[in-house]
């Protein structure tokens, strides 16, 4: 096992040293802006805010800009960091640990050597998943003290920031390694391979847990008055589904608040009640400060009765513990199935046939292009190719047995005219 | 769009130096062509006349896009537009190509040459590309009216491609880098609010911005372009020497 080890780090010494250098200086630069933030002071009597948008006190207010101005611009550089980071570590660990040795053709004869295959790839993916474990645990502390920095200002991270620290993120940065293994495994070829695991794990991380998202928001989402005052407290929903006026004095439908009307309502009501606005460019006639007399109270109805349909930030959790549970699930089948993938797979190329064979992919040999099936796939051209092939073996020149598979062309521009070609079986 | 071209540029350009020396191949292939640089020149340009046509394609599409864009008049030009469409996105198609071809040829491994030919091409996006930028726009820049700046007056307001610092007029007519109100008001006791002078700013005294004009565009697009050309020129010539160099084994 100590031999395999070594010689795991000898094969991947670029990988490790490059992912071990980049995790450790981006942990000590979170850990630098994290005290920065935690430096300026902020605490608890800073809210609630006042109606005007100022914190409690004047040196709040000052302390508060002095954190905007950190989160505006080296907090941004670590918020995106944390979020890829993880993924990007577990790309580049990942990827070349089956897929270069099947580039290099040296799986051919570690494969003889090793017998079991499984145990192979095993004593491949525990040092590295070790080493890039140990990695991301270190990043996810780091990111957890990031964001608890953020939550002295009341600043909750958003929804797409789940896997931004803590487990989450271990979770994420694993999943890509076994993707990345997974692909090399398929593809067989270092760069092609990282472009396609790069490219799941965009889907994955952006789509899939984007849908999962906002399944769960659907769920969570209950309907609160927006006139609250919550803002003052620094406490805001996760996400905002819907909005709209309800009158909570007649009773709703579907969890609604009230009986549901819209802003043209209210006009009409307003036209209805208090007439057409006074034509009146000072502002101060009897007429216009009567018609805001009476169109006040009417607007001021409709802004209490505003309410949004939202996601409480109590919910949190719940999401970051079904991105981990995501993570996991994906994660682990990705692993499991690369095992028979590297259990079944030709190591290299067979023999080259005998022929002109072009290219080998995927552990086979194709045929070389042919304008000539190309044409005969198009519809309504005038060549029309009809293959036999056939199986077994038949005496051939000088009596050696031949196999393979014949192709006859016939041309139905030219009525009668047939060309026949043998090539041997691949 | 202003990513993805250069890392397609770095992805065509690892390849051809750094799979071969990562396969072991090269040892045969330079013994056979006996000059390593046609060898290098004979995989070199079909893969930089990709780049190339690529490159002005994707340059082209980015410059349309931006125009169609410009016709909503809530859509105004910024310096940081320059960048992602027309010539400067094609050197930087380049600049990646040529990064990851002597990244290739330097480190000899196919993932680790596109590790840090994208991380050269990306630091050239950042501070070589923004050196320029700021250089040419800082030569182009002039000093205007804060009250030119709104439209208050009815007329339209004058719009810059970046706003560099602040400053105001003297009764002099000379004009002083600095606050209006850190230099006229001061914050009452209690902290809260200010006072200042009646009438405000004094009289004499105008509010002035430093900006660069939209009539710098071309110039900081037509240096940053050929600064881009350059280092993508400078790396695919320096792969020459390394190759020539090279211990193929």
């Amino acid at each position: 096992m100590g031999r395999t080890v070594w010689l795991t780090w000898k094969m991947h010494r670029f990988e490790v040293i490059a992912v071990v250098a980049l995790m450790a200086l981006f942990a000590v630069s979170a850990c630098i802006v994290t005290s920065h933030i935690n430096g300026i002071g902020l605490s608890g009597a800073c809210w609630p805010r006042t109606e005007d948008g100022n914190y409690a006190t004047p040196g709040c207010d000052q302390l508060m800009n002095q954190y905007w101005m950190i989160r505006g611009s080296e907090g941004t550089w670590i918020r995106i960091g944390l979020a890829v980071l993880a993924p990007l570590v577990g790309l580049i660990v990942g990827v070349p640990l089956v897929a270069r040795e099947l580039e290099l053709r040296t799986t051919a004869l570690a494969w003889s050597l090793q017998g079991v295959r499984w145990r192979w790839l095993l004593s491949r993916l525990l040092p590295m998943t070790l080493i890039a474990l140990g990695g991301l645990v270190l990043l996810g502390i780091a990111g957890s003290a990031f964001f608890d920095s953020l939550r002295t200002a009341r600043d909750e991270p958003a929804l797409t920031e789940v896997a931004s620290s803590g487990v989450a993120l271990v979770a994420r940065g694993l999943m890509a390694l076994a993707i990345a293994v997974l692909v090399g495994a398929i593809v067989g070829r270092t760069m092609p391979a990282f472009i396609v695991a790069a490219v799941v794990v965009v889907v994955v991380s952006a789509v899939g847990v984007g849908l999962i998202q906002s399944e769960l928001s659907r769920q969570f989402a209950v309907w609160i008055p927006m006139n609250l005052g919550s803002w003052k407290d620094g406490e805001n929903p996760l996400a905002y589904l819907d909005s709209g006026l309800f009158d909570s004095t007649k009773p709703g439908v579907d969890g609604q608040p009230g009986v549901p009307y819209t802003y043209d309502d209210l006009s009409l009501e307003i036209d209805s009640t208090c007439g057409p606005s006074p034509v009146d460019d000072t502002g101060d006639s009897p007429a216009t400060l009567a018609y805001n007399a009476c169109v006040d109270p009417i607007v001021n109805r409709g802004n209490d009765d505003e309410w949004s349909r939202a996601v409480p930030a109590s919910r949190y959790g719940d999401y970051v513990a079904a991105d981990i549970a995501l993570s996991l699930l994906i994660g682990g089948l990705a692993v499991l199935l690369t095992f028979p993938i590297v259990t079944r797979r030709r190591p290299s190329c067979p023999p080259a046939p005998r022929g002109s064979p072009s290219r080998c992919i995927g552990s086979r040999w194709w045929p070389p292009l042919s304008w000539r099936r190309c044409w005969a796939a198009v519809p309504g051209s005038s060549r029309r190719i009809s293959t036999a092939s056939w199986s077994g073996r038949s005496a051939g020149r000088n009596g050696k047995a031949l196999a393979g598979t014949s192709t006859r062309v016939r041309d139905s521009s030219r009525p009668g005219s047939t060309s026949m070609s043998m090539r041997p079986a691949s | 769009m202003s990513y993805l071209p250069v890392g397609i540029g770095v992805i065509l350009g690892v390849p051809i130096v750094a799979r071969e020396l990562e396969l072991r191949t090269v040892s045969f292939a330079w013994s056979l062509q006996g000059v390593r640089w046609r060898w290098l020149l004979a995989r070199l340009w079909p893969m930089l006349a990709i780049t190339v046509i690529g490159g002005f394609v994707v340059a082209i599409t980015a410059a349309e896009m931006r125009v169609a864009q410009a016709a909503s008049p809530f859509e105004t030009g910024y310096i940081s537009d320059i960048a992602r469409q027309g010539p400067v996105l094609f050197s930087r198609v380049l600049v990646g190509f040529g990064m990851g071809l002597l990244a290739g040829a330097v480190v000899g491994r196919t993932l680790p040459a596109f590790l840090v030919g994208g991380i050269l091409a990306v630091a050239w996006m950042f501070v070589g590309g923004s050196m320029v930028e700021s250089q040419v726009a800082r030569s182009h820049a002039t000093w205007v009216a804060e009250a030119a700046m709104s439209s208050d007056d009815g007329t339209e307001p004058y719009h810059p491609l970046q706003w560099i610092g602040e400053g105001y007029k003297d009764p002099t007519g000379h004009i002083v880098e600095g606050n209006l109100y850190e230099r006229f008001c001061s914050l009452t006791d209690s902290g809260e609010g200010d006072t200042c002078p009646d009438p405000f700013p004094p009289v004499g005294y105008e509010a002035m911005v430093r900006v660069v004009p939209m009539s710098a565009w071309v110039p900081i697009e037509q240096a940053e372009t050929g600064a881009g050309l350059l280092v993508a020129g400078l790396a695919i010539l320096l792969t020459f020497p390394v190759v020539a160099g090279r211990r193929p084994g």
